[in-house]
């Protein structure tokens, strides 16, 4: 694996791939400062400056109730951010766990866990996670705030599967190199052999899967909240953000900051974590080396 | 040939009995029911509710009776339009989404071949450029995002089309566009790989040597080979689409399957999203079949017909 300087230096020499990064860093960084800034305004309604257009008091206009859009965005950045990292880690522990257990396994048991996996892929999850979503809408879970924590949950468990093949993948093949045969003809037993030395070596393939897993999260999470059955209100992520601007969409006040700033904001994180990714992927791909 | 059917359409079941089991989980393991109101109906009305849905039975019983409902297609009425039948409101809104689903698939797939060809032609040049940019935002953009912004300029800004609805034939172009922008550059990216790849090979070579120009070569020697990798990505492709014809159906008040199952999911109406789901599920399994048929008749290799 090539040390974590030498990747860096390679994600800041590309100016797009570094722009990318700089904009992760920025809109995490806020996020994670978001408690200290005085931001107030943004559950804040006023309807006398209801849907106001862009300017020096309200930098990205205000929505139907009045609240300052900039500062929402801000607050939407903080859920959206979570979830990916909350979905991500879901589908990382599930997929890490399931994948070692199925390829340091016997034949017969990796056979029958994957058939499994297959299945999973066969369902169409997205549809049964709407399903899911609409029985948990207005639970006594839901409205103690918990709602938020399932759904990150929910959004793990979605893309679990890519990383347990990957990993399934990767340990069956490095069971059978000499150091991993060495040390079980040692006599080291065969868990210790796969948690000491097998899964260190996978961790360059489980970096590349997560940030391919990543962006997916956050464009299900939009999705979702989206179509309203995501993050609920008072909660704002991007994607309520946009829900809400389409539902004051009217062709002869068109509140075109509405719907173009939330995009945005989903829209440069988006890129910027393809190509940040691409670049983790080239440098640490162990296949394209 | 017969035996890859066989397998697939059993395999095909097996995943319908899952989505089945699993959606009847969901919804009696789901807290709350339909019929709770912000006061508790008197308990005899509440029974006598129950009993017309079949709701006092032991579970199993209920999930027999359901699974055989929705065999003999008459999954009975919906429970927040207990006058209209969960199949009549479901095959109401076939007809918008088929046509908005097909449209945009054979579109997305027509317009991701023609730039593919262009990319691979003009390879390393501008166009390459151009196309390249198109494909990564195509795949990484949110449909919402694409479709907002081309609400707001060309039903807004430039009033061409209409922003919403779906009677007028010219109110069609804008969600089909928008939803055929995804599998055009999923169809671009993959076939300017695949076409640049087959045009490094010895019958490309052969087939430039005799004669044949750079783009006929493309086209009548590479297009074939090329093309397995797009048709084993219909299933996910087909799956994606589903899911952004409920944003579309959403945004440009489409009257399809879409509104009627984020409505149902909205306030609970179980039979309808069920069906809703059911629906998607075997549609997807179709698709994902046609798509093992195409790379079979693409690519004789693939072993579909052994």
């Amino acid at each position: 694996m090539k040390r974590p300087k030498a990747v860096f230096s390679a994600i800041l020499s590309d100016p797009v791939t570094a722009l990318g990064f700089v904009w992760l860093t920025a809109i995490s960084l806020t996020a994670l400062v978001m408690p200290l800034l005085p931001l107030q305004l943004s559950y804040e309604t006023d309807s006398s400056v209801a849907l106001t257009a862009p300017s020096s008091e309200h930098w990205f206009g205000t929505d139907a109730l009045g609240r300052d859009l900039f500062s929402r965005i801000l607050r939407g950045t903080q859920i959206s951010l979570a979830c990916g990292i909350a979905g991500a880690l879901t589908a990382l522990i599930l997929g890490v766990g399931y994948g070692l257990v199925s390829g340091g396994g016997s034949e017969r048991r990796d056979h029958w866990l994957m058939r499994f996996v297959d299945l999973i892929d066969s369902i169409p999850l997205v549809f049964l996670v709407i399903l899911i979503a609409s029985a948990l809408r207005g639970t006594a879970l839901e409205a103690s705030g918990g709602g938020l924590g399932v759904f990150f949950v929910i959004l793990g468990v979605v893309y679990w599967t890519p990383m347990a093949r990957v990993v399934r993948g990767e340990t069956r093949v490095l069971a059978r190199r000499e150091w991993a045969l060495a040390a079980t003809a040692l006599g080291v037993p065969p868990q210790r052999v796969l948690y000491r030395e097998i899964l260190p070596n996978l961790v360059p393939t489980i970096i590349v899967t997560i940030t391919l897993i990543v962006p997916r999260v956050l464009l299900f999470e939009a999705f979702l909240s989206f179509l309203g059955l995501g993050v609920q209100s008072p909660a704002v992520s991007w994607g309520t953000l946009a829900r809400d601007a389409f539902e004051v969409l009217n062709p002869v006040k068109t509140a075109w900051w509405l719907i173009l700033y939330p995009s945005l904001a989903l829209a440069f994180t988006l890129l910027a974590l393809n190509v940040v990714g691409d670049q983790l992927r080239r440098e640490l791909d162990p296949k394209q080396r | 040939m017969t035996r890859f059917l066989l397998h697939r359409t059993l395999a095909s079941l097996v995943t319908i009995w899952a989505v089945f089991t699993l959606s009847f989980l969901v919804i009696r393991s789901a807290p709350g029911g339909p019929f709770d109101a912000e006061r508790d109906p008197p308990a005899a009305v509440k029974a006598a509710i129950e009993a017309r849905y079949q709701l006092n039975q032991p579970l199993w019983q209920q999930y027999l009776d359901q699974g055989w409902s929705w065999i003999t297609l008459d999954p009975g009425p919906s429970l927040r339009q207990p006058d209209h039948d969960v199949a009549t409101i479901l095959s109401a809104g076939i007809p918008a989404s088929f046509l908005l689903g097909t449209l945009a698939l054979l579109l997305g797939v027509l317009m991701g071949m023609g730039l593919g060809i262009i990319a691979a032609w003009q390879q390393g040049r501008w166009p390459d450029r151009l196309v390249t940019i198109f494909a990564s935002m195509g795949i990484s953009l949110p449909l919402y995002v694409i479709a907002g912004l081309a609400i707001l300029l060309f039903a807004f800004h430039l009033p061409i089309f209409p922003p919403a609805g779906w009677t007028d034939p010219i109110a069609v172009v804008l969600p089909v566009l928008c939803l055929a922008l995804a599998p055009a550059a999923q169809v671009a990216r993959l076939l300017r790989s695949g076409l640049i790849e087959a045009g490094q090979e010895d019958f490309a070579r052969t087939a430039r040597s005799k004669g044949r120009g750079q783009v006929g070569t493309l086209i009548f020697h590479c297009l074939r080979p090329a093309s397995i990798p797009v048709a084993s990505t219909l299933g996910p492709t087909a799956a994606a689409m589903l899911t952004g014809s409920l944003v579309i159906e959403q945004i440009f008040a489409i009257p399809g399957i879409g509104m009627h199952f984020i409505q149902g999911a909205m306030n609970r109406d179980y039979p309808l999203v069920l069906g809703a789901v059911l629906l998607y599920t075997i549609l997807l399994q179709v698709l994902t079949l046609l798509g093992d048929l195409l790379m079979g008749w693409l690519d004789p290799r693939a072993g579909v017909n052994r």
